[in-house]
């Protein structure tokens, strides 16, 4: 192995290294011996290799650029129908991970203190034995439920695999943790869809997003881009329009045509304005709405009472100007927002992230999908389009043994027992407090896959504390980061650019699809693929587990997932844009676009394209798309009136009040406005802190990468740091300018960072981006910027518990001058 | 690609087709060629060369920018024609041809978007052809309405019903053939029990009903669209491949009766004689159709009824589909006529007679080259040569198909001479 300046590698293989001038990086890549003698004496060959990108949830697909066999750059698959070819910065930046000098090379066991960093190398044999035996004692003991997994989320073969392993093991404590994993609720809600569907920005004529920062910060953001270009197309229809309303000046708020800045929280009062133009002055889908949704008119119930519905509630409360003064926008702004939402069809709302970060988050996004509901705009072209699923093959059903059975009758250590959160609880506070608290049992194994909770999560601060508690610690880290310095053994998984993977059904994308991502390159260490770990361990466990995992590894496990697609017939491995039209003349004509004799000529082109979709997905009624109970959408919130109305000791206004919802009545049930609640004393912390996420650097790991460091702020001209978006006015009243060194702080602690001024920044807020600020993961990005999570306050959305992750109160200070 | 199937279009298809490679062979780019082209020519009559993947060339059509100026069904640009609407009729070298002849304009359009003249592969130049051929075979979506129309029209509600209406229960309901997305399934289903049917409607002195062109795929779509078959699974088709059924016409014994090429019965219709150049469903049609006379002369004969499963319907049909798209060999008299009313000589010379522009054809030709290949780079440098006529003043030779193929007969003609002094 050598380190070698990725400048320097780049020129002997005659690859640009262009990427590298924004300053004088003197980037160090650490590259295999065989590698180098590669790039200095090959004949400098060039292929291509598509494959599936890892760094976020996005699903895209990349192509990798090698010469002589040596990756030397990451650009976008062409063919891949969610990124079309195009790629983010953190994508582009793939080869600074699969290249990093810090990654971990071999099994580790801890040898100092936790945190101290001191570790030894073990043999992989000696490791599995470890892990295995400690697992075995538990299942021995009778106690597997003392076992627990931490996945960002459950999708894709491996997180099957380790819920099957769970399962087979006896524990239900797999616990995803990623902070969009109830974001499907307020769908489900309405819907009764339990994932995110798809907004289709492509053909809608106006967008009006409110709080989704789609195009920095959406769930698949080359996905939104891609659809919003195409908006913005002239040949599609006419050229659509974008308005966005938040209370902060993102990428998406320069991209758009009208920018409408409200206070922080104040999301939902601003759809319900719109709603009251648009109910007002007749503009909503009458036939629609009279046909497919519940709850819109007041009605009387079977015993004669009278309940006001949403179109009542709506007129009465939420005039424009009474809206004006909750959000800070003028009313005419309101009523021009409404009536273009009206007439201009399609016409599509976004719920997003920043408006759904709140105490209220969940009222405020069911408000905004109210809109879209109220035009009819419901799986149809240009509106909310439910995700189709994926026809893959499934695994057998796990036999567990009664060591398994009994362990599965326990609880969930992350179970809300105590009900605090009356909808779809966040399970990251009840696992939290369990874990501290020993109840309903300790825990006595934890297993950390994909994520680094100590440092990306809101809670980063009570979880460091859980893993504290935790007796053995197992990590799957490629690279040292915070969470991993919990672990008493690493068992280091194979760089993304290194090993077989899968991904599909990415939220916010309604064709099906699946991606397959092959090896790029050979390891560079001593790493294993993660699946084929688990079976490693399942053999070593025995009993029940073993026998779940008939797949010999992760790879034949993969092919059988996908044979599934394979024996559907339906849909095509990617080629190219002119695919969906193509294989919707196909379909018409009763025609399938499969012309593979068997599964491996089919496996074949699918690894060597990418992947898999199926545009042409049957078109289903509305009435048919529609999950609830009564196949209606229902702005009745019934789940919510159940757990209100099932409370032995309380009556049903004291549970409302317990949970934080101060509308009372028939309103309470509502997609209603609730007002934001603010942790920290006013006076004392007089802004609101707002926590935003950007495209380079999602979850953090962008920090590892010095060229995603140097381009962290690029918009605002901000390097390799972290900074402060103040409002010129705060700015003033505080002495502060531009550049300045400003500490923030809350009731919980400070971070400091330079000051950027920002007149389009709601006067009373102060925002922070999140990525930076480890305190570990390596020489690039220990110790530069800071975690705006670092000050959060540990407070939850009232109805799902949900980090809030704008509800924190802050106040600032000047504390010296730079430069 | 499989190798196979590789195999087969690299010695096989393009040898036969190196008549298409005469007009490169009459311009400035031979002298690539005979460095890049090392696979033999054989002057022998069409072979039994058929694409074994035809919709591959779709990808083809996307990756070289052809959908920027041309639509498939709507789709794509609308500079040239519709290409599932305008569909190809004749051979390879037919559709070679009509690709050729457009050659300046699609010259004028790519420089007018600003770019690169595309550069085809032997296997792209084939499947692209072979692609816009198979279009036509691909059929249009049925009606509805026509199909219900057909349905009572043909008598079917004798014995079938459909959707709860009215109809017969001599024969099976109609609703589970719902189902089934494709209507070859539907021909596939009563052609498989077709002597029982034969036998009920002769029993109950109906006509065997007649279908033409579009009518099956209309009553497929009646089909799915009223039937009370509840279960959602729709089962698609995959269009056929045309070697797989080369072997299914064998293996089913049509070849008893038919002749394709020559080869094979003379008790039906050579296959040769018969104009299939229609979709899937018309072809199935005509099957049909002719399926009581087919029967009573197979019992004559003693030979059992075919029976098809799976897509070996799908691939009978594109193998009868395919059968026109091979070509006949020219005619080298007229060929070299030819060489000289299209003005080739005026740049070559055939045995150093004609013009020096171009190299001399008949020592190039001795070379001998893999038609496709030639083909293949005569298309590759179609823009250069379009600047080189352009600046000569001259016009761009059309050529028809017949005329590649005389033209081709000539020049091996000659290269065989050469060769042999």
């Amino acid at each position: 192995m050598r380190e070698i300046r990725r400048r320097d590698f780049l020129k002997i293989l005659g690859a640009t290294a262009a990427g590298a001038a924004l300053q004088d990086l003197d980037i160090l890549w650490a590259v295999p011996d065989r590698m180098v003698e590669e790039a200095l004496r090959g004949p400098g060959i060039e292929t291509f290799k598509n494959t599936v990108c890892q760094l976020c949830p996005a699903g895209c697909g990349i192509r990798v650029r090698l010469i002589d066999g040596v990756p030397v750059h990451i650009d976008g698959n062409p063919m891949h129908p969610i990124n079309h070819g195009g790629i983010c910065p953190h994508g582009a930046a793939g080869l600074d991970f699969l290249y990093h000098p810090d990654r971990i090379r071999q099994p580790l066991i801890r040898s100092g203190e936790r945190g101290s960093g001191k570790w030894d190398p073990l043999s992989w044999e000696e490791a599995l034995a470890k892990v295995s035996q400690r697992l075995a004692e538990l299942r021995r003991a009778g106690t597997p439920e003392q076992v627990a997994f931490v996945v960002p989320e459950k999708r894709g073969l491996l997180a099957d695999m380790i819920s099957r392993f769970m399962e087979a093991f006896g524990s239900r404590n797999l616990l995803a943790i990623d902070e969009g994993q109830n974001d499907f609720v307020p769908f489900e809600l309405l819907f009764g869809w339990k994932a995110i569907p798809e907004y289709d920005i492509e053909h809608t004529r106006f967008l009006l997003s409110i709080g989704a920062d789609f195009l920095d910060d959406g769930v698949s953001p080359l996905h939104g881009i891609r659809g919003y270009s195409k908006m913005r197309e002239s040949d599609t229809g006419g050229r659509g329009r974008l308005t966005f309303v938040d209370s902060r000046h993102s990428l998406t708020a320069a991209s758009a045509d009208t920018f409408l800045p409200i206070k922080p929280g104040t999301h939902g009062a601003f759809a319900l304005g719109v709603a009251y133009v648009i109910i007002k002055e007749r503009y909503y889908d009458t036939a629609f709405v009279d046909r497919h949704v519940d709850g819109f008119e007041s009605w009387v119930d079977e015993s004669g009472a009278r309940h006001r519905g949403f179109k009542e509630y709506v007129l009465e409360n939420f005039y424009p100007e009474r809206v004006a003064r909750i959000v800070g926008v003028s009313a005419r702004k309101i009523v021009d927002v409404g009536r273009d939402f009206g007439r201009l069809r399609p016409a599509l709302a976004m719920s997003g992230r920043h408006g759904s970060n709140g105490t209220n988050g969940l009222f405020n996004a069911l408000c905004v999908e109210a809109l879209n509901v109220l035009v009819g705009n419901i799986e149809r072209k240009g509106g909310l389009r439910v995700q189709r699923a994926t026809p893959y093959e499934s695994m057998p059903p796990v036999e567990a043994d009664d060591i398994a059975r009994r362990g599965l009758q326990k609880p969930a250590v992350f179970e809300d027992a105590d009900d605090r959160y009356p909808l779809y609880a966040d399970a990251t506070l009840a696992f939290c407090d369990h874990i501290e608290s020993s109840t309903p049992y300790a825990v006595d194994t934890l297993f950390i896959h994909g994520c680094n909770p100590a440092f990306d999560h809101p809670y980063a601060k009570r979880l460091r504390r859980a893993l504290a508690k935790i007796p053995f610690i197992v990590s799957f880290a490629t690279m040292a980061d915070e969470s991993s310095e919990y672990a008493d053994v690493i068992l280091p998984e194979h760089a993304y650019l290194e090993r077989w993977m899968d991904s599909g059904s990415t939220p916010g994308v309604r064709f099906a699809h699946a991606s397959v991502g092959q090896p790029v390159v050979k390891p560079f260490y001593d790493t294993r693929q993660a699946g084929d770990v688990l079976i490693d361990l399942a053999k070593g466990v025995g009993g029940s587990v073993a026998r779940a995992f008939s797949d010999t590894s992760f790879f034949t496990a993969l092919q059988n997932k996908l044979n599934g697609i394979f024996a559907s017939g339906e849909g095509a491995v990617i080629s190219g844009s002119f695919e969906e039209a193509w294989i919707k003349f196909l379909k018409e004509r009763g025609w399938q676009n499969l012309v593979y004799e068997s599964f491996e000529d089919f496996w074949r082109v699918l690894v060597e394209r990418g992947g898999w979709w199926d545009p042409a997905s049957d078109e289903i009624p509305v009435e048919k798309v529609l999950q609830t109970k009564s196949s209606k959408i229902t702005f009745v919130l019934e789940p919510l009136m159940a757990k209100a109305a099932g409370g032995a000791q309380q009556s049903a206004e004291d549970r409302l009040n317990a949970w934080g919802i101060r509308e009372s009545g028939d309103a309470a049930f509502l997609p209603h406005f609730e007002e934001p609640r603010f942790e920290g004393d006013q006076k004392e912390y007089p802004y609101h802190l707002v926590v935003f996420g950007l495209l380079s650097n999602r979850r953090g790991t962008g920090s590892f990468s010095p060229l995603l460091q140097e381009m962290f702020g690029y918009y605002q001209r901000v390097y390799s740091g972290s900074w402060i978006e103040i409002n010129p006015h705060t700015a003033h009243n505080h002495h502060i300018e531009q550049g300045d060194m400003v500490r923030v702080s809350s009731a919980l602690g400070s971070v400091s960072a330079r000051a950027v001024l920002s007149e389009m920044l709601e006067p009373g807020t102060i925002a922070i981006p999140f990525g930076m600020g480890h305190t570990s993961g390596g020489r690039y990005a220990k110790g530069v910027g800071v975690n705006p999570y670092e000050i959060l306050s540990e407070v939850s959305d009232t109805l799902c518990g949900k980090p809030a992750k704008l509800a924190t109160r802050v106040k600032i200070q000047k504390s010296e001058r730079i430069g | 690609m499989r190798q196979e199937s590789k195999t087969r279009l690299q010695q096989s298809l393009f040898k036969n087709m190196i008549s298409a490679s005469l007009f490169l062979v009459m311009t400035m780019v031979m002298p690539l060629l005979v460095s890049l082209c090392p696979a033999p020519l054989h002057a022998e009559p069409p072979s039994d060369w058929l694409p074994s993947e035809p919709l591959k060339g779709r990808i083809v059509f996307e990756e070289k920018h052809c959908t920027r100026c041309h639509s498939i069904a709507g789709t794509g640009g609308d500079i040239g024609p519709d290409l599932a609407e305008s569909y190809f009729d004749g051979t390879f070298l037919d559709l070679a041809s009509i690709f050729w002849n457009h050659v300046p304009d699609m010259v004028v359009e790519y420089k007018r978007a600003n770019l690169a003249w595309p550069q085809f592969s032997d296997e792209e130049v084939a499947h692209v052809i072979s692609y816009l051929y198979y279009l036509r075979y691909l059929g249009a979506p049925g009606d509805v309405s026509r199909g219900q129309d057909y349905l009572k029209t043909k008598g079917c509600f004798s014995c079938h019903s459909v959707g709860g209406e009215p109809g017969g229960r001599r024969g099976p309901a109609l609703d589970r053939l719902k189902m089934y997305a494709s209507p070859i399934y539907v021909v596939q289903a009563i052609w498989n029990h077709g002597p029982e049917m034969q036998a009920m409607m002769n029993s109950m002195g109906i006509a065997r009903p007649k279908f033409t062109g579009q009518e099956i795929a209309d009553i497929g779509a009646y089909i799915r669209a009223v039937s009370k078959w509840t279960m959602r699974e729709s089962v698609y088709l995959s269009p056929g491949d045309p070697n797989d059924g080369k072997v299914v016409f064998a293996r089913k014994r049509c070849d008893a009766c038919h002749s394709v090429h020559g080869v094979g019965g003379a008790t039906g219709p050579s296959m040769d004689d018969v104009d299939l150049s229609m979709s899937a469903t018309g072809i199935a049609a005509i099957m049909w159709n002719h399926g009581a006379e087919m029967l009573s002369t197979m019992r004559e004969e003693r030979i059992k009824w075919p029976t098809f499963d799976g897509k070996e319907m799908a691939d009978l049909i594109a193998y009868l589909y395919f059968i026109r798209f091979i070509d006949e060999p020219g005619n080298a008299p007229r060929g070299q006529a030819l060489f000289e009313t299209k003005q080739c000589v005026s740049c070559h010379s055939i045995g150093g007679v004609g013009g020096s522009v171009g190299p001399d054809l008949s020592m190039r030709l001795s070379t001998r080259h893999s038609g496709i290949s030639v083909l293949t780079k005569m298309i590759n440098h179609a823009a250069k040569m379009s600047e080189e006529v352009l600046s000569q003043g001259e016009r761009w030779p059309v050529l028809t198909g017949q005329e590649m193929r005389d033209i081709f007969a000539y020049l091996v003609a000659t290269g065989e001479e050469s060769s042999s002094e």
